[in-house]
């Protein structure tokens, strides 16, 4: 069980990429970078000891890697039509569970919603918007990609839900 | 011998990641495998076809995971089939429910090829995987 939410969300998300897809994650001191031209990002909700939503945005340049890498073939061209989107949702769903054990331990039980896609222009107005509290940048290979953990008894975050 | 796989996901990646697991896993031979979207996909598959194992995420839209072993146990033709849970639950009450209700494996996810061969090894009784 851990307080130090940060911690969790980089060491949660290394393991998941490196052991669903192959692919290296660095820390955010390295991971300076700029989303490419857009960003892909996916919420998942969940409710339990305590509720809230985790958010993962990448850049949409990695998800035909990321695709090929889980599934074990060749890189697709087309990553949408071979399920890109759905493994970005996989692999939120996947660090949001391990998330949560990290953090609350192996007694509770949460249910978590399956997770969805944000709009694109949603998702960089959002991104803007987040505090940084319970927010890391890394780097999957060599793109951006961030996780946000908004855990809904803290005040932020219901400032948050009440903006929206 | 030649086991007939279910797949109950709803994710697709997922289900293709259990079926590209279960295809190289040396010892053990793999005939038909199906896949469902959700619990009650899976009820109607299991109706239909003769399968040996199911891999079953837990949650899923239309009937989650625990509703379909609920469903299996009460159910004599489906009650022996041994369940397979494959999700990110990392809750050991929730695990040991569903231990209770007859779960036979679970994996984890994120999972390795070497994990998955050790449950099936568990059920399998060790005699079918190397």
């Amino acid at each position: 069980m851990s307080d130090d939410i940060p911690q969790v969300l980089m060491e949660v998300a290394s393991r998941v990429f490196e052991t669903s897809a192959f692919m290296a994650v660095f820390p955010p001191e390295e991971a300076d970078l700029p989303y490419d031209n857009a960003v892909k990002a996916a919420s998942i909700s969940f409710s339990g000891l305590e509720a809230g939503r985790l958010i993962l945005a990448l850049s949409p340049e990695i998800l035909p890697s990321l695709v090929a890498s889980m599934l074990g073939i060749e890189e697709a061209e087309d990553c949408e039509a071979n399920g890109g989107e759905d493994a970005l949702l996989e692999v939120l769903n996947i660090i949001c569970g391990n998330v949560l054990t990290e953090i609350f331990g192996r007694d509770p039980i949460f249910d978590l919603q399956p997770p969805t896609l944000i709009e694109p222009n949603d998702a960089q107005a959002m991104l803007s918007s987040l505090p940084n509290e319970h927010r890391v940048a890394f780097a999957v290979e060599n793109t951006r990609a961030e996780l946000i953990l908004r855990l809904a008894n803290r005040p932020w975050a219901r400032q948050l839900s009440n903006d929206e | 011998m030649a086991y007939n796989i279910l797949i109950v996901d709803d994710s697709t990646t997922t289900r293709a990641i259990v079926a590209r697991t279960l295809a190289i896993l040396p010892g053990v031979e793999i005939g038909q495998v199906f896949q469902a979207s959700n619990g009650l996909e899976a009820l109607d598959l299991l109706d239909k076809n003769w399968v040996d194992i199911v891999f079953a995420d837990i949650n899923m839209p239309v009937m989650d995971g625990m509703a379909m072993v609920e469903e299996m146990v009460k159910r004599q033709d489906m009650e022996k089939i041994p369940v397979i849970i494959v999700s990110t639950e990392g809750s050991q009450t929730r695990m040991e429910d569903l231990f209770r209700m007859g779960v036979r494996g679970y994996i984890r996810k994120p999972f390795t090829v070497e994990k998955v061969g050790q449950v099936l090894c568990d059920i399998l009784g060790g005699n079918d995987v190397r």
